[in-house]
Parts: C-alpha cells; sequence; structure tokens
C-alpha cells in the first residue's frame, strides 16, 4: 500500500477524468454536426427578431393579446371537449332540461330561457316541454307544449298548449296604411292562452292542423321609456281592443303543402298554406271575426341552384261579424324584417294586408348567399280597398348564412322611403 | 441562328430574370406597383428581419443540412381546427397577401443543384435516387404490419360520434398502432386513400407514419381495462364493448364479417404538436429557416395538390422529439391522409374541395361582384361521384396551382416557379407502373375504381408537370461530360421534351456566358440543339488568366415552337479548373 497522499491524489484524478468523460457524453453539442445549408448566425439574429417584440408592433398589441387568448380558449375548448359538452346540453334526450335562445319575435331583445322536456311522454313519439323565456327587454313566454300521437304511424297527432305572455314594449304607429311613422308609441300585451286540437300529415308534403282554445289579451302602457305610451297619443274608444283588451274564443285550420327541397334553405319547390280561423269574444266585448290568410313561397332556380329567384306572397283579411271590430293587436301587422323590409317592427296595422316580396339569392360559397330584395305591401280595412298605388316598398341586401339544414343567421339592410334599416335575425326563410 | 442580339439575350448581363414574353399592359403594371410598394413597406415592417437572402452565386454544395443537433425538449404543442381556420383565414391574410404578390425570397434551403438537403423535415427519395415499384408501394413500412394473430387491445378511444375508429391499440406483438375504419356508406374509400396518399408522400421524400390496411374480426377487439374515451357528451369515461359496437355499427364490414381498416403505428419519440407553415419555432433552436421559406413546404403546394390531400394543416402535422446517435431532436411528419384523392375523410369530397378553402373571401368576391353571374365551374358542374371507394377526384377542372386546401397557408402562398418546378419534377419522377404500385395498395375491390384512380393520378400528374415546367426553366440535371475527341460539354436533361409537353423538332436553346458579378458578356451568345454544349469556346472566353476562384455563369434558356412556353432562364455556374471547368451548380430564374 502506497502512501495516502499519491493515493488521494489518484483517486481525485480518477474522478476527474471520469467526470470529464461523463461531461463529454452529455455535452454531446460539441461533437455534433453543424454545417447547414442557410448562414446560421443570420439565420439566427432573423429568429431572434422573429420572437421578439417590434416597436412597430406596439399598435397591434390588443390584437396580438387577442389572438393569443383566442388561441388559449380554442386549446381549452377543443381539450376538454366543451362544444361536445355543449352539443349535449342543447340536445334533446330522453328528458331533461335545456336551454333556450331567441324565440320571442323581432325587436324584443336577446331572449333566453330554459325548457323542461320529456320524451316518449305517454306513448312513443310523444313530447311534453315546458319552456320558460325572458329577454333583455322584459319580453316573456312562459307555457306547457303537449304533442301526442294517436296513431301508431304517427300521422294523428294530438297537440295542447298552454302558454302566458307578456310583450312589454311593441310598436304602435296607428291605424292605416297611412299612419305617421312620428305617431310611433309603445304597448304592452299580456295573454294568457288555451289551445288544443288534432294535427294530420296527409303525407309527406301535405299536413293539416286545427286548434280550438281561449285567449285573454290585456293592454297596458309599453315600456319603451324613448317613446310615448299608446294611450298618450291615441284615444282608447278609437283603437278597438285599447281599453279593455280582448278574451276570445277561437278556432283554426290550416293546410299546408310544402315541396321545398330543404325546407330550412331552400333552392326549389315552394311552400304553401291556406289559413282560416274564426274568433269570437268571450266576454262582454264586442268582437268576433273570421280570418282568411294565404300564403305562399316558390324557389325558382336560374339556370343553375346557386342562383335562386325566391318569391313570397301573403295576404290576410279580417272580416268582422255583424258589426263586431277587430282588436288592434289582432289585426294584419306588416314592416321589418320578415314582412315588409325597409320599415320598422310593427309599422302598418289594419285588418286587411297584402304583402310580397321577391328575393334574388346567388351562392357565395357553401356558408353565405347573397341576397337583393324589394318588398311590397300595404295594409287596408278591406281586400278591395288595396291598390298599386298604396303599396309601400321596400328594397336592399344583405348576407345570409347558412349551414347544412337552414339558415341560421342573416345580416340584412332594408331601404324605404322612412329610411334605412339594418336587420339581425336568427333563422326563416325570408 | 438569330442575327439581333437584342432578341436573344437575357435581361441582365449575367443572365439574369428575362423580361416576360408579352408586353406588360400599363394598368396591370401600375397597379402592380402599387402593390410591390405595399408589399415593400409590408415586407420593411415584418418581414425585414428574414435576412439570409440569397448572395448571387453558387449555393452551397450540401446534400445534408445538419438541423438534428441536441436541444432540450420543447414543451408540448396542441392545435385546434378553429383556431386554425381562424387564424390561417383572418390572422395570416396580411402575411399571405404578401406572398402571393411575389413579395417573398427565394427558397432558403436550396442546395447548388436546386435541390433541398436532407434534414429533418424532408428525405431526399425516389425522385434523386429512383425507386423500383415494390419500393414505392412499400412505402414507409419497416415490417409487415400488425400481428392479428392474437387480440387487438384497444388502450384509448378516438372521439367518439365523429371517428369510425380507435387511439392507440396495442397488437398480439405489442406495437401500438391508431385504427382508423371506412364508413358503412363508402366502404374501403378513407382507408385507401390514407395508404395510398401515405406511400405517394413517404416516395416525394416526407416523413409519414407507418401504415397497413388490416381486416379485423369484432371478437379480435377488447378494451383494455384502463382504456378511456371521451364521449359525444364531451365526457371522459371508461371505455366500454358498447363504445366498440359503436364504432362498428357504422363502420363498413367486408362480405366475411370481418372489418377494414387502417393501421398507423404510433410514431417513433415523444409527440409534440404539429407544426405551422410559417415562421420558426421559438422552443427547437435547430428550426432556423422560416417554414413559408423552407422549399419542400412551399412546393408541398403542387404535392398536395397532386393528390388532392385537401386537409393539409398544422393539425395534421406532427413534431416528435427523437433520439439517434445520442442526439435528441424534433422530427417533422405529416400525419392523415384520409382525406387525400376522392376522400374527405368519412364521406366522398365535396364539390367545393379543392377548389376553395373553407372560408375564401376571393373566390366569393367574384359571385359577389357580378350579383352571381358568374359562378366557378366547379359549383355550376361539380364532378360527380363515380366509384363510392374513391370519391370525388376528378382532373379535368384540376388546375394545379389554383388547387386549395382546407385553409390558406402561408408556406403555400410563397411557393415560386423554381419551387413549382421542384414540385413538378418530384411528381413526374412516378412512372406509371409506380403510380400503380401505389394505388394497389390501396386494395380496392374493384378492379374499374382502381383503373379510374390510376388515371385520373396520371392525368393530373401531366397537368401538375406541364404547370411546374411551363413557370420556370424545364432544364435539369446539369453535369460535365465528355466527347469521344476528348471535348469538355456541359450536358443537360430538358424535362419538358423528356416528359413530352414539348416537340424536339420545334425547341433550340440559348445561351450567354459571363463571369459572375461582372456586366457584359464574354464571347458571344449562341443557339444551338441537343443537350450538350461543348466548353472548349467559353473556355477561350474565359481566358487563360482566369484565376482558379473565378465563377462564371453559363445562362441558358429554350425557346419552343409551342406558344405556351416562355422563354425561361437558367444560370449554371463554372467554374476554372485544369484543363477545363468544373461544375459548380445552377440557378433557376
Amino acid at each position: 500500500m502506497g502512501p495516502p497522499v499519491p493515493r488521494l491524489a489518484a483517486i481525485v484524478i480518477a474522478v476527474l477524468l471520469a467526470a470529464s468523460a461523463l461531461l463529454a457524453q452529455s455535452t454531446p453539442l460539441s461533437s455534433q454536426p453543424t454545417e447547414r445549408i442557410i448562414d446560421i448566425e443570420a439565420a439566427e439574429r432573423a429568429k431572434q427578431t422573429e420572437h421578439s417584440f417590434r416597436a412597430w408592433q406596439a399598435p397591434l398589441m390588443p390584437f396580438l393579446a387577442f389572438g393569443h387568448a383566442m388561441e388559449k380558449g380554442f386549446i381549452a375548448v377543443d381539450r376538454n371537449h366543451l362544444l361536445d359538452k355543449a352539443q349535449y346540453y342543447v340536445t334533446e334526450h330522453g328528458r331533461g332540461f335545456k336551454p333556450l335562445f331567441g324565440g320571442l319575435g323581432i325587436g324584443t331583445g336577446f331572449a333566453f330561457g330554459v325548457e323542461y322536456y320529456r320524451n316518449d311522454f305517454l306513448r312513443r313519439g310523444g313530447r311534453i316541454g315546458i319552456p320558460l323565456r325572458a329577454s333583455t327587454l322584459l319580453y316573456q313566454d312562459y307555457g306547457i307544449d303537449l304533442s301526442l300521437p294517436v296513431d301508431s304511424g304517427q300521422r294523428v297527432f294530438f297537440d295542447a298548449n298552454a302558454h302566458y305572455r307578456v310583450r312589454s314594449q311593441d310598436d304602435f304607429f296607428g291605424l292605416g296604411n297611412n299612419s305617421r311613422a312620428g305617431d310611433r308609441t309603445s304597448y304592452m300585451l299580456q295573454s294568457r292562452q288555451f289551445t288544443f286540437g288534432p294535427r294530420f300529415q296527409l303525407s309527406k308534403r301535405v299536413r293539416l292542423t286545427t286548434n280550438f282554445g281561449y285567449r285573454s289579451t290585456s293592454v297596458f302602457d309599453g315600456k319603451d321609456a324613448r317613446f310615448p305610451v299608446i294611450t298618450a297619443r291615441f284615444a282608447r274608444n278609437q283603437i278597438p281592443g285599447l281599453r279593455n283588451g280582448a278574451r276570445m274564443w277561437l278556432g283554426e285550420a290550416s293546410l299546408v303543402h310544402d315541396t321545398r327541397d330543404v325546407p330550412g334553405r331552400p333552392r326549389s319547390g315552394g311552400y304553401h298554406r291556406l289559413a282560416a280561423a274564426w274568433q269570437q269574444s268571450g266576454d262582454s266585448g264586442d268582437y268576433g271575426f273570421w280570418r282568411y290568410q294565404v300564403e305562399a313561397e316558390r324557389y325558382v332556380p336560374l339556370a343553375s341552384r346557386n342562383r335562386v329567384l325566391a318569391l313570397h306572397f301573403l295576404g290576410i283579411t279580417n272580416q268582422a261579424r255583424g258589426g263586431s271590430s277587430v282588436p288592434f293587436f289582432e289585426q294584419v301587422i306588416l314592416g321589418g324584417s320578415s314582412t315588409l323590409r325597409g320599415f320598422r317592427e310593427f309599422r302598418f296595422y289594419d285588418t286587411s294586408g297584402v304583402m310580397m316580396s321577391a328575393e334574388y339569392r346567388y351562392n357565395l360559397n357553401a356558408y353565405a348567399d347573397m341576397v337583393l330584395f324589394v318588398d311590397q305591401g300595404q295594409v287596408a280595412r278591406q281586400p278591395g280597398d288595396f291598390s298599386w298605388s298604396g303599396l309601400r316598398t321596400g328594397y336592399g341586401g344583405g348576407l345570409r348564412f347558412l349551414n347544412q339544414a337552414g339558415t341560421p343567421f342573416k345580416i340584412l339592410l332594408g331601404r324605404s322611403n322612412e329610411g334605412t334599416r339594418i336587420y339581425f335575425s336568427l333563422g326563416g326563410t325570408f | 441562328m438569330l442575327s439581333r442580339r437584342s432578341a436573344f439575350l437575357p435581361a441582365k448581363a449575367e443572365g439574369g430574370r428575362q423580361k416576360a414574353a408579352k408586353s406588360p399592359k400599363p394598368l396591370l403594371s401600375a397597379f402592380r406597383l402599387l402593390l410591390s410598394a405595399f408589399c415593400l413597406l409590408l415586407s420593411a415592417l415584418s418581414v425585414a428581419a428574414e435576412a439570409p437572402g440569397g448572395e448571387a452565386g453558387p449555393r452551397p454544395a450540401l446534400w445534408v443540412d445538419n438541423d438534428t443537433a441536441s436541444i432540450p425538449e420543447p414543451a408540448r404543442k396542441f392545435d385546434t381546427l378553429h383556431y386554425d381556420f381562424f387564424y390561417a383565414t383572418f390572422g395570416q391574410a396580411p402575411r399571405s397577401f404578401v406572398g402571393r404578390l411575389g413579395a417573398k425570397q427565394p427558397a432558403w434551403n436550396v442546395n447548388a443543384w436546386e435541390e433541398v438537403p436532407d434534414s429533418t423535415w424532408y428525405t431526399n427519395r425516389h425522385h434523386l435516387h429512383p425507386m423500383t415499384a415494390e419500393q414505392v408501394a412499400r412505402g414507409a413500412n419497416q415490417h409487415s404490419g400488425p400481428d392479428l394473430s392474437g387480440r387487438l387491445a384497444v388502450l384509448e378511444g378516438k372521439t367518439a360520434g365523429t371517428s369510425l375508429g380507435f387511439g392507440r391499440t396495442r397488437d398480439s406483438a405489442g406495437n401500438v398502432y391508431f385504427i382508423k375504419f371506412d364508413s358503412a356508406e363508402y366502404p374501403e374509400l378513407t382507408t385507401a386513400s390514407e395508404v395510398i396518399a401515405a406511400r405517394f408522400f413517404h416516395a416525394l421524400g416526407f416523413h409519414v407514419p407507418q401504415e397497413w390496411i388490416i381486416y379485423v374480426r369484432p371478437e379480435q377487439i377488447e378494451i383494455d381495462p384502463k382504456a378511456t374515451i371521451w364521449d359525444k357528451n364531451g365526457r371522459q369515461r371508461q371505455m366500454t364493448r358498447a363504445d366498440v359496437e359503436e364504432v362498428l355499427k357504422g363502420s363498413a364490414r367486408a362480405p366475411d364479417g370481418r372489418y377494414r381498416a387502417v393501421a398507423s403505428l404510433l410514431l417513433p419519440g415523444r409527440v409534440k404538436g404539429g407544426f405551422r407553415f410559417h415562421g420558426t419555432s421559438r422552443d427547437d433552436p435547430n428550426d432556423l429557416i422560416p417554414h413559408q421559406n423552407r422549399r419542400e413546404l412551399r412546393g408541398l403546394r403542387l404535392l398536395s395538390a397532386w393528390l388532392n390531400h385537401y386537409d393539409i394543416r398544422p393539425g395534421n402535422t406532427m413534431d416528435t422529439y427523437v433520439e439517434q446517435d445520442g442526439r435528441k431532436f424534433l422530427r417533422h411528419y405529416l400525419l392523415d391522409f384520409g382525406s387525400a384523392l376522392g376522400s374527405a375523410s368519412f364521406f366522398p369530397k365535396t364539390a367545393r374541395m379543392g377548389f376553395s378553402y373553407v372560408w375564401d373571401t376571393r373566390e366569393m368576391g367574384k359571385p359577389f361582384l357580378t350579383l352571381g353571374i358568374y359562378q366557378p365551374r366547379w359549383r355550376e358542374h361539380p364532378a360527380g361521384v363515380k366509384f363510392p371507394s374513391v370519391g370525388r377526384f376528378e382532373s379535368e377542372m384540376f388546375t394545379p396551382h389554383l388547387w386549395k386546401p382546407v385553409l390558406p397557408l402561408v408556406a403555400f402562398d410563397y411557393m415560386d416557379n423554381a419551387d413549382a418546378f421542384w414540385a413538378a419534377k418530384l411528381v413526374m419522377s412516378f412512372t406509371e407502373e409506380q403510380v400503380r404500385a401505389a394505388v394497389r395498395e390501396g386494395q380496392l375491390s374493384d378492379r374499374q375504381a382502381e383503373e379510374y384512380l390510376v388515371r385520373t393520378l396520371l392525368e393530373r400528374q401531366r397537368k401538375v408537370g406541364w404547370y411546374g415546367f411551363s413557370v420556370s426553366s424545364p432544364l435539369d440535371g446539369f453535369r460535365l461530360g465528355k466527347t469521344v475527341g476528348g471535348e469538355q460539354v456541359l450536358l443537360f436533361d430538358d424535362l419538358a421534351l423528356k416528359h413530352g409537353f414539348a416537340a424536339p423538332a420545334g425547341t433550340y436553346y440559348v445561351h450567354t456566358f459571363s463571369r459572375l458579378g461582372e456586366a457584359g458578356y464574354l464571347g458571344r451568345p449562341r443557339s444551338f440543339r441537343g443537350n450538350s454544349i461543348p466548353l472548349d469556346e467559353l473556355m477561350k472566353w474565359a481566358g487563360p488568366a482566369a484565376d482558379a476562384k473565378a465563377v462564371f455563369t453559363l445562362a441558358i434558356a429554350a425557346r419552343r415552337a409551342e406558344p405556351e412556353f416562355e422563354e425561361r432562364w437558367v444560370k449554371v455556374y463554372l467554374g476554372r479548373e485544369a484543363g477545363g471547368f468544373r461544375l459548380m451548380g445552377w440557378e433557376r430564374d
């Protein structure tokens, strides 16, 4: 055995050698191939610049931050399958709750709610739903909907509905075709309705629907603080139904013939509807009338399915019986994104009305159609009072955003002699 | 022989960019000038930092771009189609705009021979080292495929509802695969397109997974006790037999009761997510070339166009952290070819696919401005689905440079004529026999469908070739040789003649000779026929005193009877050595 100091030195040297060998193994960079097709230093400088903040980017910071947040958000959505989860909650299963969006009509604000539903209720194909909806403008709709198949082939159904509705600030400009836009007022409707009746699916394209029931409607001053309430501008005895509302028994039958290729985004075919309704006061009110309605939509491809001429006709007349009258809120109402574009919603009221619309739609891509349209319509006391000179005209254009089954969203710009209006609307073929 | 020198010469003394044969339209020029000015501004702001542009003269004579240095393990990146859509469609719009307008640099990773060196992105295969039909058909596969003698254990489910298949699945030999089935409505569609396209992309030089078509019996499939699945309600739960049955219920079944599927072997290394088609990865020090300046990614546009690989996007690429020779680095793969050829995954492509992005502002603009009177032909008269197992795949309306993937990709917008030539050369390197061999790997049961697929691929191949060889000089493969008399000559291939796009009788060539960096020509320009240029005369023009470091440029262009082929120049770099020239490379204008 040698002296301890040289032995220690030998150990130290051995450790150092081992360490250096290990170090050499763990830092292979020195032995790595380095020949590149590019000037490495210049490329590294360029990369450094690419990934560093540059002064000119300062104004873009909000966009960059938004983009970054969007990326993180989308990744979180995908990794956690949040779209699947959302799809699960908005899709009906056997029973449960589902969220509701919209459904209260145009100009009602953003509406949302929840519905309890139960499919195959009482029997296969039956359904019961209890929807509860409210909007940011305090429009409300609470109800219960029941649909039961009567036969095993599910061609005959029995439907029953009971609803309580509040329309907090609908507009009223006066009766007639010549009402003035400056007379805009606001009223509130509160209605309770119960209807029931059979529905017959006569063939794949034809169905007959009947309804019987009772509706109680009360009228109040509207909640839109920007405009006078209805009673401030119109006398209660001038406008039918304004004083006490109306409580009506009702019955209705409608026949629908639908040959549209894809009902939600038709390119060919048509939709035709004939309806007749009877309403009679259920209390001391002097209201009683027949309503007749004709509606037709035709979709004509113009040498290609990518160009479609869409035509829409709607004619309604309410015929008062035996000196009765028609409450103003049951009259024909024209104006707005679905009836007479270029005018405000609820712009024209009268007992009869006619509306024609021609739309030229052409396909931009799988997800959007461009639209150019002309609408004409008028209201009058009787169909015999209609005249060419009385037609009110609106025109415009816009985009219809499409999915496989329908038109979930539209942006339209309409213009008339009363100004220009932008319409954002969900669903609907017109 | 032409008498007028001015009608003869390239625009720049050293054989620079040739003016277009047609006189430019003044309005268009002014418009382009404005756009170019705008592009220059944008470039100055955003792209100017891309420093290493190509300098005049021969490029590096490298066949390997060594980007395999050890790097720290990068973080896992996640990708999402929804974000990709917004980012590619709107976020990247300015960059793509710049790319489309032409304010782009030539590809950076190009060597002296106008080729792409091997790297972690790309490996030169068939077009430089011709593969046999059998090798093309084998593709990346290194063994015979999953061991189906026993059970297949599903380790995880794919997202239910949309995907017909399983995630990681272990075979009897212990290898792990991803399994994808055909839909019951379109048997063989997905699996055939997946395998056929993978074979081609491998031969074209990209890293792809190993894939096989397999047939499995339902009872072979078992579920690992730890297997989980994200169900269609967005909940992760333990996988059950019902999940397997659900997948099989929607899948195509062969007459003998087995299910046809494609099995993709798990990639080696640790998965790190897809790569983008622009910029560099911050956490990969080897990644120094902005992806939009990589020729293989630019040229991938035409390669994808040929194979109709519509769904190419970051989400269908993958980086893996691999170890090789003691070094750890990222390797870059292309994945998921189920939407190639006529397939759009589980159903045939729609008429739009390949002609328009999901949201294509330019494509929408034309019908918008013409009130719908203009509609593209593919929308007015969409191609039909002739064979369910092939899907919607056609060659008549196919226009290579107008082909579009699902989303705009910056690298694709940056493809220039030289990149297009490179890609076309790769595509044209496949013989009919090799195309047939790859298509046969799809194991289509309908012979007519197989024949249709082969024919359509060959017709599309011709279109890609014609495009690539007409936008750039199709002269390639330059090499030095000697005549019988011992005279040094420069030989080359004219790919337009080789592939029958132009007639030899109507083709002749012109060349100029100059010293790199100096104005004016040495000697006189010459015209000639045939694919060899005697160099003795050039040697005299170069002068006896020329030093060994001097570089000479021999600019060559073809002139053809076919009016579709404009005059395009290629510069061949020559250096002096004892007794002659040495070839230093070439560059395409």
